[in-house]
């Protein structure tokens, strides 16, 4: 069985550690930002989905 | 051992020479020599760059989402992309996939490229491995900061 969701939040945390690691020197800091990137990609693309569904045929 | 990144060290780091004009200049030749193996290293196998700079933690945390990244894309039913005759997209794609470097030719040789495109997940398969090369060539500026002493 094949879980968009699941797939989209593994993208956005894959990408959000490795942005995070590289960005911030400390660990803490890391962990925040890859936290913020994850949610935020993965927050937009909700809202994006329900902006889609008002504007489809 | 003690990791220089991920600890409390808060001071900033020593400022990289700059020479009249603003260019960064490396410090002598092994300088250079390191930062090009650092470099390459970081391309051949995600986080060995990062390793051999002394950034254990760190460099094992990008190798292991790249990897996990790029076999999950392979999982997935995704495509390994290449150079395909015609398809001139097909060309920036192929370069930001073998960003992942060794894991993109053991792809290839091993049959593990083509995909399946009838499976539900072939687009996240191909966004998986597409993009697991793209961020490990950013991984490689990266080690090629670190190894220049910019970070």
């Amino acid at each position: 069985m094949h879980s968009h969701l699941l797939y989209m939040v593994a993208f956005a945390a894959a990408v959000g550690v490795v942005l995070g690691a590289m960005l911030r020197r400390e660990a803490r800091e890391a962990v925040r930002l890859a936290m913020w990137i994850t949610l935020g990609m993965v927050g937009t693309a909700l809202v994006l989905a329900w902006a889609m569904y008002f504007v489809s045929p | 051992m003690r990791d220089p990144d991920f600890s409390a060290h808060t001071s900033t780091p020593e400022p990289f020479p700059v020479v009249e004009g603003g260019e960064l200049e490396p410090s002598s030749e092994a300088d250079s020599l390191g930062v090009l193996v650092s470099s390459v290293l970081a391309w051949v196998m995600p986080g060995l760059g990062h390793i051999a700079n002394g950034r254990v933690m760190r460099g094992i945390v990008f190798a292991m989402i790249v990897l996990s990244l790029f076999l999950g894309g392979i999982l997935l039913d995704g495509k390994v992309y290449r150079p395909e005759p015609g398809q001139p997209l097909t060309y920036l794609a192929a370069v930001g996939a073998a960003g992942v470097g060794l894991p993109y030719v053991v792809a290839h040789q091993a049959g593990w490229n083509l995909g399946d495109i009838r499976s539900q997940s072939h687009e996240y398969g191909n966004t998986f491995t597409l993009v697991a090369g793209l961020l490990n060539l950013l991984i490689v500026l990266d080690a090629y900061d670190v190894a220049a002493g910019r970070r």
